[in-house]
């Protein structure tokens, strides 16, 4: 068959391949069969661990099945956590706001920038280091993020974009704007750091053409240029209030770390820091992923000493991971906690590449080992180059 | 009553939990769904939404509002874990579920399966995760940031990550000669994975 062009994008020609539509299975599915389904189902989870308090599971008429698939074999790439957070509330109920230290440090870093256009608000404030982060805009129906990096990667960046599209210059709040074009209504802008600044801006209209997409060059140019900057308290008022306030930290991680068994020579005031300030589930994910590295690390320093009862200790230490109450706050996931927690379990902790990152040109560089990268414990990553092909 | 509270299941086989019962009615299409767009087979697809929601069973505790992404971020593992079990048996019968589909009553038939085979082979030609990305956002409809949450991943990475799959997929489809000129792109590394 000849080749034809569409005038389609790779989006478009995506969505017109799906055919499976849930409104119409929805509508297929009678109530009985749907109760049914949701009989299988909470028996087959009933069948492979036993429900809190003894429940009795429903297994009428239900057909034989095998075991379910819920083991992971391993992770693909490391979540890359690390996030830091901020504000504190109102000191003892009254007087001005105070923010924690490091939420302050953050606001002096950037150049702390609002959408001031009616309606716009910051729905999403998830990573959040004076040098790396980024916040989300939205409407309620678009959004557009401003992710701040490190300056010494702005010519980097320049570079990498230039290959997205023609950039596009001009100057924008006293720094240069340089616009690139993804496709549709998809266009980025970096803002060029100041010569005394730690980081420069990255712009960004939601993907265009999916939820949160913006619509128009147009809607992307009225909110870039709706960006103003203000004062850090402006800026950290205006920042989500699902996070941890500095008085509420210690009691917070307290909480997070009941019944998780600590590994030898775990300094557990370091979450206490300063440094460590985050929303509820990034806390978690910090505390959970700097417990699990200390036991992990534990484990490879008895297995190699032979100390059999430490190596054991340790295992068992992970394997109680899931009763941790901190897992809890990372909304049920299978974590990587979890995953690692069963290698260990089960004899085969990878130790193995985590993941491949390859350019064009095939060079490129490999992290590991896996078990560090998922759960990143900074000082066991290592990265090599590739090795030539 | 916390709708939280674990109430189980009584052992006159009536479901009693709030929280999943509404998750699972509203959202058992969904996977469903999910499921047939990754998977050749109703039955199939049917053993992966049941293994799914089997999974928030356990956790009925701990489903999250809204429990979509979540979801999804479950049933992303059941399958792989499904594919794997099917590799090892060296059976694994997986398609891109829409392409044996016929096209719709409007469209030219032939034309629209020549369109679906090649967006098919060009989507094909990526990775496990880098179709995932674009599905979960193309197909199931997912805010990026919803998506980020089902693969477990920051915000800024996914978008780095949905990127890199559509450069590709782009790539594909240009060298099936199935996109315009002006819409190809070539791939680049991406600074904020290694600045990351």
């Amino acid at each position: 068959m000849t080749a034809r062009t569409t005038d389609k994008d790779a989006i478009a020609q995506m969505r017109d391949a799906n055919r499976i539509s849930a409104e119409e299975l929805r509508a297929d599915i009678s109530a009985e069969e749907l109760q049914r389904a949701m009989e299988v189902a909470t028996a087959l989870g009933e069948s492979t661990q036993p429900a809190p308090g003894g429940a009795t599971p429903a297994r009428r008429g239900l057909r034989a099945r095998r075991r379910p698939l819920t083991a992971l074999a391993g992770f693909s790439a490391a979540s890359v956590a690390a996030a830091v957070m901020l504000l504190s509330g109102s000191p003892g109920g009254g007087g001005e706001p105070a923010f924690a230290a490091a939420a302050i440090r953050v606001a002096e870093a950037n150049p702390r920038l609002l959408v001031t256009e009616p309606g716009w608000s910051v729905i999403d404030a998830g990573e959040f280091e004076p040098n790396e982060g980024g916040i989300i805009f939205s409407d309620g129906e678009h959004e557009l993020s401003v992710q701040w990096s490190p300056a010494r990667l702005y010519e980097h960046y320049l570079r990498d974009r230039a290959d997205v599209s023609t950039p596009e210059t001009s100057r924008l709040l006293g720094r240069t704007a340089t616009t690139v074009h993804y496709g549709g209504a998809d266009y980025a802008t970096m803002l060029s750091p100041t010569p005394t600044g730690s980081v420069f801006l990255e712009v960004r209209g939601g993907i265009a053409g999916t939820k949160g997409g913006l619509e128009s060059r147009t809607e992307y140019e009225t909110l870039l240029h709706s960006l103003n900057p203000v004062d850090v308290d402006t800026w950290l008022e205006a920042m989500p209030p699902n996070v941890v306030r500095p008085q509420d930290r210690g009691a917070a991680v307290e909480r997070l770390l009941r019944g998780v068994p600590l590994p030898p020579g775990f300094d557990a005031a370091v979450l206490q820091g300063e440094g460590l300030v985050s929303d509820q589930y990034q806390l978690a994910t910090t505390i959970g992923n700097a417990v699990a590295c200390g036991w992990v690390e534990s484990w490879l320093a008895a297995t190699r000493s032979g100390d059999a009862a430490g190596a054991q200790e340790a295992i068992d230490a992970m394997v109680s991971s899931r009763d941790w109450q901190l897992m809890k706050t990372l909304g049920g996931y299978p974590t990587n906690i979890s995953f690692v927690a069963r290698e260990l379990e089960h004899g085969h902790l990878n130790q193995g590449i985590a993941m491949k990152v390859v350019n064009e040109d095939r060079t490129g560089y490999q992290l590991g080992p896996a078990w560090a990268t998922a759960l990143d414990c900074k000082s066991d990553i290592w990265r090599r180059p590739l090795e030539a092909r | 009553m916390d709708p939280n509270q674990d109430l189980g299941v009584d052992a006159g086989d009536q479901i009693h939990h709030p929280v999943f019962e509404r998750c699972f009615r509203e959202h058992y299409a969904d996977v469903l769904a999910f499921a047939l767009r990754r998977i050749a087979g109703r039955q199939t697809a049917e053993d992966i939404a049941a293994e799914t929601f089997a999974v928030a069973w356990r956790r009925r505790d701990r489903i999250p509002d809204p429990p979509l992404p979540w979801m999804y971020g479950i049933a992303v593992k059941v399958i792989a874990n499904q594919r794997r079990s099917l590799r090892r048996r060296g059976a694994l019968e997986e398609r891109l579920a829409s392409e044996a589909e016929v096209a719709g009553p409007q469209s030219d038939l032939d034309e629209a399966l020549h369109q679906r085979t090649t967006f098919a082979t060009a989507f094909r030609h990526l990775s496990d995760s880098e179709r995932e990305v674009l599905s979960l956002v193309v197909w199931e409809g997912l805010e990026p940031r919803e998506a980020a949450v089902a693969l477990d991943c920051s915000y800024a990475a996914f978008r780095v990550r949905f990127h890199r799959a559509r450069r590709k997929l782009e790539k594909q489809l240009a060298a099936a000669g199935h996109l315009l000129p002006d819409s190809c792109r070539t791939a680049a590394p991406e600074p904020a994975e290694e600045a990351g």
